[in-house]
């Protein structure tokens, strides 16, 4: 079947009545109507509620409760709600995801640490197009929850809270994208304007056939949520609010109608089967509300209770209309075919399946972006992330400090490499180097984050983004000659580095050598001296000797270098390799011994440095070379 | 394992919160009567009957007495993480009812997040100041070692699992389990030969206990009288370097025997000492106590035992173990996923045990 599915913003005069009260339609430019086919057609509607940000699957669950606890499937998560929407989805590209309220608040930490934010951007990732508010959506009150609906950071007094618009870490937009689905509020008013506080409804066009999604919340919201929450608005009778709005939709030509209503009952009985009715939902609040409905209405979407059912109940004229609730925190997807008659415009049949969202059919894979989102969250939760491991007295950059190509961030780390690896059980090091490429943006700084460490202190969380890579240390041994080597593969075409880049690493502290771009390769090395307390070595001379090519030393570099990455490939010749530490725990470590009450780590402190920088230039340039031009 | 003798404490009266009009009089009575049943099935020790109970319970009212109890269940189950992200939803869907958030801070807390926990608990105390709960809840939490006794152990938030009495012991310090459950490892400073010693996990599971050999490396291997359930936990492949990220699961001491939740803390291991696999602990613990547990690191796998003397806490790493005292037996590591936080401490109700020694 051809996809005429139409989005489209309505601009009749009709429809502009209908911007008044709903406004939740169709956002895409509308594409030229097509006509309408003669037959009934198939549009699939996917629902769910009461998510409340579970982004992590909440257990094991049945299809009754007579199915024994070895025998549940482990169901939910937001990975895999995606996945099974998509699936849904697939079967019919005439399509729409729903939801009946709660799907935030009263949320898991991965979530509510972060003002339901997590929830908002898997959810938009999952493809919901329409959301009913639920209770749960006012417990921070109708400004925030606005500010889930369009975006931005949470403020504290004009400050951005720190645990607001973190997707530069969860890979999502900064700031907050919000809500890319429609929050609808049919019965909940501004008491100042009169007027609902989110659209009533919402419409999306299937073949050309208009179908109105209602969505409300419990009349009884404001005895469950904090008054705070609910401060400023009013809350209307659920079925007087759907019948009153059913002649605007007709007057645009709507006769296919559905209605998100945060409301349930619950089935008597003990079996309580996802796809079962016992007892009707009888003397529930929804079906109070059910048999109030206008005639016009094909389908209630329903929640609140936690319940699942799959119902049908008599509207006012006595016609049973399916009800249907979907259990909670994304164990259930109710997955309803509506079948749309273009004559009519109306549903003539609609038929609903609750399914289980199961995490164990290898027919369906996790949702490897939401998986990646949930995944950063809940990195960010973690107590490990805003631990202090230690102190600088100034920002040490992962830039270039000077045209000797020195950067006081990969001297750190450099320092830290060496120390982790200078005992004989783990390598008996004399030397480190880090490649500069493995440095990462922003090197450390040292005004506080917004997780309030304070200045200078340096958390876990910022080491990892200086560190991210999960490289081990290698500690091998090398020749003073390919000490040479190395240093002078570090230029543009020399011996095994590219022609297009030059690349300097970062030697640790009692390591210095001087370079002159101007020569040739092989000879731009030259004052290679290592130093150690109050001894220090020769490696090669002022005129670019190397005194005792076959002397010895253990050198530490990260695998990727040790491995020839970065062009150094005389570290291949490293003999008597011994794995080591990774690099985050190197630093962890050794920025131990900068933690307050010890003073903090200050560049260019360290009493084998003497004083002076460890890469030193022969020319006075300030422009450190990173390309094919050796000497700018 | 010992029988449970303990008496189910009564279920405190709820009102139910936000459960729709329309319930009938006969449901209500029918819930109430599923509530009881399963609060005895939890006394006594039987999760597994007492969860069908509670879900019918929750098919008839959304309410936060059943939701308090499954959160119980979970943990008496071992279901930590399940049981923190269902204590989240109890504490924010019922805010009238101050257990919920109480239970829900005591896990946090028990569970590595400390500074969340005091600052949800300061929130909920904001909206109930008098509360005795809350306040019971916020002494313990500014303790360093929270214990959970009189009001902290009635339902609907006992925090504590439940477990057989044992009059006239202590909790001495922690301990290990190792060998499908038939070993532990604890602070050889702790016991000797001929004392009367027991050892008790997370979900209150309590067995007799002996000293099996000579110490080695200040740890003492303890043979159990009856197999405890083991999660398996695998065994880091060598000795965790400085500065790794790991975690700590201790009891807290107390006279009384009470049974309880671990408290975790995360970490990063410390310097290497001249003992060959020692290293300094690096995790900040209350202070005052021999240690024992169980040293995780971010795979899950077991990196060393943490042992507390006068010079501070140091871990005595998997190589020593392994070497002396035969640890052969704990599957290697294999190429796992990380684990965070709340799955190391759902690994830890089973793998770390409270010692309990004769007063």
């Amino acid at each position: 079947m051809k996809r005429l599915l139409r989005i489209s913003a309505v601009v009749s005069a009709t429809a502009a009545l209908a911007m008044a009260c709903g406004d939740g339609s169709d956002p895409a430019p509308a594409p030229a109507p097509a006509p309408a086919p003669a037959a009934p057609f198939v549009a699939k509607l996917i629902a769910f509620n009461d998510y409340h940000g579970n982004l992590e699957s909440p257990g094991t669950f049945g299809e009754n409760l007579n199915v024994p606890s070895a025998s549940r499937p482990p169901v939910g998560g937001a990975e895999y709600m995606a996945a099974h929407v998509a699936k849904l989805k697939a079967q019919n590209p005439l399509n729409v995801v729903v939801g009946a309220g709660d799907s935030i608040g009263a949320s898991p930490l991965v979530s509510a640490l972060f003002f339901d934010e997590p929830s908002i951007e898997t959810l938009n990732r999952i493809g919901l197009e329409f959301n009913a508010v639920g209770n749960h959506e006012f417990d921070k009150g109708s400004a925030e929850l606005l500010r889930l609906q369009n975006g931005g950071c949470k403020t504290n007094g004009g400050t951005q809270d720190p645990n607001s618009c973190k997707g530069a870490t969860a890979g999502t937009p900064v700031p907050f994208e919000g809500a890319k689905f429609k929050w609808l509020s049919a019965n909940v008013l501004s008491t100042a304007t009169g007027q609902p506080l989110l659209p009533a409804y919402g419409t999306k066009t299937f073949n050309g056939v208009k179908v109105a999604f209602i969505g409300m919340t419990l009349e009884g919201t404001p005895g469950i949520v904090t008054p705070t929450g609910v401060a400023g608005l009013q809350f209307r009778d659920e079925a007087d609010t759907v019948n009153a709005l059913v002649p605007e939709l007709k007057a645009q030509g709507i006769e296919a109608i559905v209605v998100l209503v945060h409301e349930g009952g619950f089935q008597t009985g003990s079996l309580s089967d996802i796809n079962g009715c016992e007892g009707n939902l009888a003397g529930s609040a929804i079906e109070g509300i059910v048999n109030r409905l206008d005639d016009a209405v094909d389908l209630v979407i329903s929640g609140h209770t936690h319940a699942a059912y799959n119902c049908k109940l008599a509207n006012a004229k006595g016609r049973q209309i399916p009800v249907t609730s979907a259990s909670a925190f994304g164990r259930v997807l109710t997955d309803v075919d509506l079948t749309i008659d273009p004559a009519t415009r109306d549903i003539t049949t609609a038929r609903a399946t609750n399914r289980l969202v199961v995490r164990n059919d290898a027919s369906i894979p996790a949702d490897s972006t939401v998986a990646g989102i949930v995944t950063a969250y809940k990195g960010l939760v973690s107590p490990i992330a805003n631990q202090v491991i230690g102190a600088v007295s100034a920002a040490l950059p992962n830039t270039r400090v000077d045209g000797a190509c020195n950067m006081p961030a990969g001297d750190l780390i450099a320092d830290a490499m060496l120390a982790a690896t200078q005992p004989a059980s783990f390598g008996s090091a004399q030397i480190a180097f880090m490649n500069g490429g493995g440095v990462r943006n922003p090197g450390f700084t040292f005004p506080s984050s917004t997780a309030g460490e304070g200045d200078g202190n340096v958390t876990y969380g910022e080491a990892f983004t200086v560190q991210p890579f999960g490289n081990s240390l290698v500690t091998l041994t090398l020749t003073a000659q390919d000490l040479r080597d190395v240093l002078e593969e570090q230029f543009a075409g020399c011996h095994g580095q590219v022609t297009t880049a030059t690349r300097f690493m970062l030697p640790s502290n009692g390591f210095k050598y001087t370079w002159d771009g101007s020569k040739a390769c092989g000879a731009r090395i030259a004052s290679v001296t290592l130093r150690n307390g109050a001894t220090t070595e020769t490696i090669v001379d002022a005129a670019g000797v190397v005194l005792n090519p076959a002397r010895t030393y253990r050198v530490t570099v990260n695998n990727f270098m040790a491995d020839g990455g970065d062009g150094y490939s005389t570290f291949l010749r490293g003999t008597s390799r011994l794995g080591g530490a990774q690099d985050i725990d190197a630093l962890t470590a050794y920025m131990a011994a900068f933690k307050s009450p010890s003073p903090p780590y200050t560049w260019g402190a360290n009493a084998n440095d003497a004083g002076s920088t460890r890469i030193q230039r022969a020319s006075a340039s300030a422009n450190c070379p990173t390309g094919s031009n050796t000497n700018p | 394992m010992l029988a449970v003798v303990a008496a189910a404490p009564a279920a405190r009266a709820l009102a139910p919160h936000d459960a729709p009009g329309g319930i009938a009089p006969a449901r209500l009575r029918e819930r109430d009567a599923l509530l009881a049943r399963a609060e005895a099935a939890l006394a006594a020790r039987k999760p597994g009957e007492a969860m069908p109970l509670l879900e019918r319970a929750a098919q008839i009212a959304h309410a936060p007495d059943t939701e308090l109890a499954i959160v119980r269940c979970r943990m008496q189950a071992g279901e930590y993480r399940q049981a923190l992200s269902f204590a989240a939803h109890a504490a924010g869907a019922h805010l009238e009812e101050t257990a919920g958030a109480g239970l829900y801070a005591w896990l946090l807390n028990a569970g590595g997040q400390p500074a969340i926990a005091a600052r949800l608990l300061r929130e909920a105390q904001a909206r109930n100041p008098q509360d005795r709960l809350l306040k019971a809840v916020a002494t313990q939490l500014e303790r360093p070692w929270p214990v959970a006794s009189g009001p902290l152990l009635q339902a609907p938030a006992r925090m504590a699992p439940y477990a057989a009495p044992l009059p006239g012991t202590a909790v001495v310090g922690s301990g290990t389990l190792l060998a499908g459950g038939r070993v532990a490892l604890v602070p050889a400073a702790l016991v000797h030969r001929g004392a009367g010693l027991w050892v008790r996990n997370g979900l209150g599971d309590t067995v007799e206990a002996r000293v099996a050999d000579q110490p080695v490396a200040g740890v003492a291997r303890l043979a159990l009288s009856q197999r405890l359930p083991d999660p398996q936990l695998p065994a880091a492949a060598r000795d965790p370097f400085p500065g790794s990220v790991a975690m700590a699961i201790e009891y807290a001491p107390q006279a009384a025997g009470t049974p309880a939740w671990p408290l975790l803390r995360t970490g990063f291991i410390g310097a290497a000492l001249p003992v060959e696999g020692e290293r300094r602990l690096g995790i900040a613990l209350p202070p005052q106590a021999a240690r024992g547990g169980p040293v995780l690191d971010q795979r899950g796998a077991l990196v060393g035992i943490a042992i507390g003397d006068a010079h501070g806490d140091r871990l005595v790493g998997i190589g020593p173990l392994r070497a002396a005292l035969g640890l052969w037996l704990l599957p290697p590591a294999s190429a796992s996923t990380p684990v965070d936080v709340d799955g190391a401490y759902e690994l830890g109700l089973r793998q770390s045990l409270q010692l309990l020694r004769r007063a």
